[in-house]
């Protein structure tokens, strides 16, 4: 009878390896083990020594609840319920944990006779939690803790029952604040990872969607999902992921911009290499097309890799919307980005070395306008320029209430009053005005920060060698980008190198119908993304 | 060291185009035969044809080997340094030249006042920085170059079109004086620039991906841009008749200026300035990087970056000590060099090895087993 009882836990721990908990351990330990010395050993069969280990080794915080039982099962025995309050949901502890624990089940005749007996059959029977695993060490206890789990403790065996009910507060499911769509799904993610997979599985519903979850941060202990396809994802790509989380060595993680940083390409340039979201839809659609995501516990921000520079200029709405008015709005975000990059740069550049480009009526009516100013275009550009930046810093940092202030300081004064004073002229407050709408427009946060960095430096040089310093920086420019790659795909592909197949998707947007293979250089094997059996069929005819 | 980066059969069309249309389109060519300058182009790309093949032809009989490693094979070890040498340093005249090239025209055109040592080294740090990224780099740049380069010309020929400034009476009579003026003006200058230079090219024939295709898509490419030259010199002299064509220094620029549509589009010639910069820019580094290879190849050097630098400078300097004014360097260029460097190197050294091999046939294959079995 009681073999049988014994093959059976056996087989139920077998069956939960998806925990959190490491089963490495064996059983071995004997009921009298009161061993409390290392971290990582063993559990002790006393209850006044386990607890008083947690209390000392989290430093007694006031947090943390021992909450004492006097169970019959069987036989009398001392049980303790410990966890730490707001990590996990209260009301489930009450009502699924303490609660039948107390209950004690007289309709179950073969009731235990020894501790170990009667810790599976609360292991079995009295615990109405989707997930329960069985630790025996310190560690897990103290990590399992720590990570909201409930710590189910019966007096006399050297193991501990994990329940999982973390709760606590958090954020809710909330429209995206980034990336905004008029049609589409309306659903950001949120800073709990277990949401956000969840997001995306109730988009993929695959048997072939995978998650691999880790955990990085000496410290911080932050948890970590790796999510892509099977079939679709090359193998090569997720070993190379895994390879580059397993690398890192810090004491934290908090942010996946943190992560980004570690686990790029190249680190001295103004790209951002790898895309971040915070659409469940746009994690679907990029796992779909053979890419990875990696998700960070504590932001809505997921990381996709391997990064081409167009998917930055690729709004999800793209494809909710008719072809036609998506290549439109795809090409107008690619001149958008032109504009704000070098807008004061040509300005600056003609002003100052190409008059004779320029109509001769507008260019009277321009040196007009700059008769009064005493700055040299470089200079009124850069003081508007920078004005510029730190109104847009200055918005974003401040309260709401002194952000109309601030907008109001912004137009009126800065732009008006400069204007007469005859600090700036009038056409530079319209090229600083463009260029500032312009980098508003690139749907992507990331990279109008680089366009924002990188039109320092284009100004000074197309000061001082007009057109010429400009073509030869933009040369720079590509030749840069040409030269990174995310994870082994070129960073410009599929512009350079070139591929007609998925051209595509990246300047236009083509139907849907037509784009029937995933991206070349991503989804290496698997490429077939559609049949369309209208082309087949009029073929066939 | 890393891996030799192969080139893609698209890159290779781009940078032969790219390469042959740089300078070529900027200053008149083939102006010594006055208003039928598109004819001596045409003559001179069939003719450069024949080179071309003698090119691939060697090409053919080393498949894995550039210029600057069978040459030693054919004409010996101590000789074939020599060589070698004589055409890194001929390359590095060219890609000097070029860059003269280009210096002088944006003195004349915006910067009056800089001196052109300036404005060269802005050029070469560029190149530098682009072939310090890698090969690969400058084929993928070229790439996106080429599609630009495209889409302008095509928008400056329809604005030519539309603002209705050639009159194709200027060409005519073809070939009114007879043939042999027209011969006569078109050798040695048109074969040998820009078309002979693809001797530059043999140094990276080896690493073409689909090495097959190094005869037919060169020829194409070659032919389009010849093509794109002889109407450019055309619409030149359409637009400004055959006196005024022949006798200024940048003829294309001259005739871009004259566009003017309802007094918004006009004075294009600064724009197309910046469009040929890139052709320049494709041009000389192309020359800097064979001439590093080779380089590399003389002095057994093994970063191939480490040379850029050096040469680079000396690419700089050569620039501004090749002529001592624009004028000069100018005669240099269509009356001493092709007769007297061009034809050397892009003819009668590639025929004078072309036969040494072809009578040491044996011997040689024979050496190149030997040597390539005891390399592995």
């Amino acid at each position: 009878m009681k073999k049988n009882r014994n093959n059976r836990h056996s087989n139920s721990m077998n069956e939960e390896q998806d925990m959190p908990v490491n089963l490495e351990g064996t059983s071995s330990a004997s009921e009298n083990n009161t061993d409390d010395g290392a971290s990582n050993s063993v559990v002790s069969s006393s209850i006044e020594h386990v607890i008083t280990y947690i209390k000392t080794e989290l430093g007694n915080p006031g947090d943390l609840v021992v909450r004492h039982l006097n169970l019959e099962v069987g036989l009398k025995i001392k049980a303790a319920v410990i966890f730490i309050d707001e990590l996990v949901d209260s009301q489930k502890i009450a009502e699924f944990v303490i609660e039948r624990l107390q209950t004690v089940p007289v309709h179950i005749k073969d009731m235990p006779a020894t501790f170990g007996e009667s810790f599976y059959f609360i292991k079995e029977n009295s615990l109405s939690l989707g997930t329960v695993a069985e630790i025996e060490n310190y560690n897990d206890l103290l990590d399992g803790l720590l990570a909201g789990n409930t710590a189910i403790y019966i007096n006399g065996f050297p193991k501990v029952l994990m329940a999982e009910a973390i709760g606590g507060s958090s954020r809710a499911i909330q429209e995206p604040t980034s990336e905004v769509v008029i049609r589409g799904p309306k659903e950001a993610f949120t800073e709990l990872l277990k949401t956000n997979i969840g997001l995306v599985r109730r988009k993929i519903r695959s048997s072939d969607l995978r998650v691999e979850q880790m955990k990085l941060g000496r410290v911080t202990k932050t948890p970590i999902a790796l999510l892509y396809i099977n079939n679709i994802a090359d193998p090569k790509l997720i070993e190379e992921m895994k390879t580059r989380l397993e690398r890192i060595d810090a004491d934290s993680i908090l942010e996946s911009g943190q992560l980004e940083e570690f686990i790029q390409d190249e680190t001295f340039t103004v790209f951002p290499q790898l895309f971040s979201t915070e659409r469940p839809d746009v994690v679907a659609g990029d796992l779909l097309e053979g890419r990875v995501a990696v998700m960070v516990n504590g932001t809505p921000f997921t990381l996709i890799a391997p990064t081409q520079f167009v998917q930055f200029f690729q709004s999800p709405e793209d494809y909710y919307m008719r072809y036609d008015i998506g290549s439109f709005l795809r090409m107008l975000r690619f001149f958008v980005f032109i504009v704000s990059l070098i807008a004061p740069s040509i300005y600056i550049a003609l002003t100052t070395f190409h008059q004779a480009m320029i109509p001769t009526t507008l260019l009277f009516g321009l040196a007009a306008q700059r008769e009064g100013v005493p700055f040299p275009a470089f200079v009124e550009a850069l003081m508007m320029e920078i004005t510029f930046e730190i109104l847009r810093e200055a918005g974003i940092r401040m309260p709401r209430p002194v952000g109309v202030a601030v907008s109001i300081v912004g137009a009126l004064v800065l732009g008006q009053a400069a204007v007469q004073a005859g600090l700036v002229s009038p056409v530079m407050v319209i090229v600083v005005g463009i260029t500032a709408v312009a980098s508003f427009a690139v749907p992507s946060f990331a990279v109008a920060t680089s366009a924002r960095l990188l039109r320092f430096p284009l100004m000074l040089i197309s000061s001082i060698f007009g057109f010429y310093g400009l073509t030869l920086a933009l040369i720079v420019i590509i030749a840069h980008l040409t030269s990174l790659r995310s994870f082994g795909v070129p960073y410009l592909s599929p512009i350079a190198p070139f591929n007609m197949d998925d051209m595509k998707d990246a300047f236009f947007r083509f139907p849907i119908k037509s784009m029937l293979k995933r991206p070349s250089l991503i989804s290496q094997k698997n490429r077939v993304r559609m049949t369309n059996h209208e082309t087949q069929k009029s073929r066939g005819e | 060291m890393r891996e030799q980066y192969k080139i893609s059969i698209k890159q290779y069309f781009t940078l032969i185009v790219l390469f042959e249309l740089g300078s070529a389109i900027l200053v008149g060519l083939g102006m010594n035969a006055g208003r039928d300058a598109w004819l001596a182009v045409l003559i001179g790309l069939v003719a450069g044809v024949f080179l071309f093949l003698l090119y691939i032809y060697m090409f053919k009989q080393f498949p894995e080997l550039p210029l600057s490693k069978y040459l030693p094979l054919i004409v010996g070890k101590h000789f074939g340094k020599v060589l070698n040498m004589l055409y890194m340093l001929y390359f590095m005249y060219l890609a000097a030249r070029v860059l003269r090239d280009f210096g002088s025209l944006l003195l004349s055109a915006v910067f009056v006042q800089t001196p052109i040592i300036v404005v060269n080294s802005l050029m070469i740090l560029t190149i530098i920085y682009v072939l310090h990224l890698g090969f690969e780099v400058l084929a993928r740049t070229g790439e996106i170059f080429f599609a630009l380069t495209v889409l302008i010309g095509l928008s400056i020929f329809v604005l030519v079109l539309g603002a209705d400034i050639m009159n194709w009476n200027y060409i005519k009579p073809i070939a009114g004086e007879g043939w042999m003026p027209v011969l006569k003006a078109s050798f040695p200058v048109t074969p040998t620039f820009p078309f002979g230079e693809m001797i530059a090219f043999t140094m990276l024939f080896p690493y073409l991906r689909t090495k097959k295709k190094a005869l037919s898509i060169g020829l194409t490419a070659m032919i389009l841009s010849g093509l794109i030259l002889s109407l450019t010199v055309a619409a030149d002299i359409a637009i400004l008749g055959g006196h005024v064509a022949t006798h200024v220094f940048f003829p294309l620029l001259s005739a871009v200026a004259k566009i003017n549509l309802g007094e918004f589009i006009q004075r294009l010639d600064a724009l197309v300035v910046f469009t040929l910069i890139t052709g320049g820019f494709f041009k000389i580094a192309v020359f800097l990087y064979v001439s590093v290879k080779i380089a590399q190849d003389v002095f057994s050097v093994k970063e191939e970056r480490s040379l850029l630098m050096p040469l680079g400078i000396v690419i700089l300097f050569g620039s501004v000590a090749v002529a001592s004014n624009f004028v000069e360097h100018i005669n240099e260029g269509l009356n001493i060099v092709p007769h007297f460097i061009h034809v050397p190197f892009q003819l009668i050294i590639p025929v004078f090895f072309t036969v040494i091999y072809l009578i040491r046939k044996k011997s040689i294959k024979k050496k190149l087993a030997s040597g390539s079995s005891t390399l592995t």
